[in-house]
């Protein structure tokens, strides 16, 4: 918020994502205009809100969708708990870090493509992605909560033992405020790159009725304008997740977000209200 | 009394505390006086429980300690009101005292209209004075402060001077300003750089709360404390 109003950007920052969102259709035009015209591969914006409605009328597609983002949510928390856990007891007991190092190494540097094919022998298609998920975003969330934790005041905590404040609520009043904005900022990236792999892993896989199934089926069938709509879809769903994750982190996160009081403000108001309304009569 | 005895201790290969022995009045304000980096954190770290002497005792700290450290350690995420219900909490379990205690010190530190404010909102004085409150808020028979003015301007400092007689207590005071001493101590204890010795200790004069930073009685106290020792060991506020 302070920073906004330093840099003076802050009143503008809607314009702005406009003036981007121009940019990006306006190149996208141009490129499906010129480069690819003849092979339809890259149709213009209006043609792809043409297919994607279309499609969106098939029961294919709801069914292709709410697969990938179960698969995808299924996955990142099968990768978020266990790198929330191991980051925790790498922080208490520094030797399990060491421990841990290699193998969040060897994760990190794999090639996730020759992952795939190799998973591809050992699981189904179905549990593919979320198998390569794992191992994608599991290093990821580990190091950005291990680093989370590493950067928990001391002095907070000194000042904490000093007045006798009980180790409950130390963790819950000094070490999970301080390790929150980590945790969304890892949850939202983790996130978009867990739908990422999902779906790069469902194209190597195919798992019907989702939408690397969809993307690589349309492909085959030469029908590239449908296979491109599909990429629109998956980028749409990484945005609208994006967007959902930043709400909740900022509903969690007042400190962080102070502006965001008058919407929490608002939404505690409208839910008192509610409440007093089912609220049993005295 | 608060009874440092045969205190050792050293970091690395620095010495602090050699043989070190001294003796703190209770219900009174006992300034401690020294050039920086003698270890004068250390000595208070050591009433606080917070660090051990590696040989001799500390004796007579009661059961409640509160602390104001030399930074204000508020917790950047917690509003004015929430840095100081955090230490209180569980000293007012009913909801209703507690947020009614908050307010009364927040109201007595000229804080009232900040209660919703956060650290990075405030100004520094602000939050010096939030972390000052919140020492004399937790019920402690003991309080330890360490360089408590700094970045508080004369007025304010008057005013938080007021404080100790309101909230009286044992006080453990740290400072390198001999005036500071003078508008707040009860006792000045005076100590040479590291390995911290006691070099005098004497009773401030005057009356405390009445007493005049710019007065002849101030420049008497300020003579009597940077004079060399009787020893000859020379005194220094940096």
């Amino acid at each position: 918020m302070l920073q906004g109003k330093k840099l003076g950007t802050k009143p503008i920052k809607p314009l702005l994502y406009l003036v981007s969102a121009a940019i990006i259709l306006a190149a996208w035009q141009a490129v499906s205009m010129t480069f690819f015209k003849d092979y339809g591969i890259i149709p213009p914006p209006l043609k792809t809100l043409e297919i994607i409605v279309g499609e969106a009328g098939k029961p294919t597609f709801a069914r292709a969708v709410s697969d990938t983002l179960w698969k995808s949510f299924f996955s990142f928390v099968l990768s978020f708990i266990p790198a929330f856990i191991f980051a925790a007891l790498s922080h208490i007991f520094k030797p399990l870090k060491y421990l841990f190092e290699p193998f969040i190494t060897i994760c990190r540097v794999m090639p996730t493509m020759a992952l795939v094919v190799i998973l591809l022998l050992v699981f189904g298609s179905r549990e593919l992605p979320a198998a390569v998920a794992f191992l994608v975003v599991f290093p990821l969330v580990y190091e950005n909560i291990y680093a989370a934790f590493g950067n928990v005041d001391k002095n907070l905590t000194v000042m904490a033992k000093s007045f006798k404040v009980p180790r409950m609520r130390q963790i819950t009043g000094i070490y999970a405020p301080a390790v929150l904005p980590y945790l969304f900022s890892s949850v939202i990236a983790g996130f978009g790159l867990n739908i990422k792999v999902v779906i790069s892993a469902e194209v190597m896989g195919l798992p019907s009725f989702s939408i690397g199934y969809l993307i690589r089926s349309a492909q085959q069938g030469f029908d590239f304008s449908l296979s491109f709509a599909w990429l629109v879809v998956a980028v749409s769903l990484s945005f609208v997740c994006e967007a959902v994750l930043k709400l909740i982190g900022r509903f969690c996160m007042p400190f962080q977000y102070p502006d965001f009081g008058i919407a929490k403000g608002f939404l505690t108001k409208t839910g008192k209200i509610i409440k007093s309304i089912f609220a049993k009569p005295k | 009394m608060i009874i440092f005895s045969g205190i050792y201790k050293k970091f690395g290969d620095t010495v602090v505390f050699d043989n070190f022995s001294d003796g703190f009045e209770e219900g009174c304000v006992n300034c401690i006086f020294a050039p920086s980096g003698s270890g004068k954190t250390t000595l208070l770290n050591m009433a606080a429980g917070l660090l051990s002497p590696d040989k001799g005792t500390v004796s007579g700290i009661p059961d409640g300690v509160s602390y104001a450290f030399q930074e204000d350690r508020l917790i950047p995420q917690k509003t004015a009101f929430g840095n100081l219900k955090f230490i209180l909490r569980n000293i007012y379990p009913d909801k209703k005292t507690l947020e009614e205690t908050v307010n009364r010190y927040l109201a007595e530190a000229g804080l009232g209209d900040a209660a919703e404010l956060y650290p990075r909102e405030m100004s520094g004085g602000m939050r010096r004075r939030l972390a000052l409150i919140r020492a004399f808020a937790y019920p402690s028979e003991l309080l330890l402060m360490d360089e408590p003015f700094k970045a508080l301007d004369l007025a304010l400092r008057k005013d938080v001077a007021g404080w100790f007689s309101r909230y009286r207590r044992t006080v453990l005071l740290v400072t390198h300003d001999p005036d500071e001493a003078f508008l707040v101590g009860d006792y000045i204890h005076a100590y040479s750089k590291k390995p911290m010795t006691l070099l005098k200790k004497f009773k401030i004069p005057g009356e405390k709360g009445g007493r005049e930073i710019y007065g002849n009685e101030s420049a008497e106290f300020r003579k009597r404390l940077l004079e060399p020792a009787e020893d000859g060991n020379a005194l220094g506020s940096d």
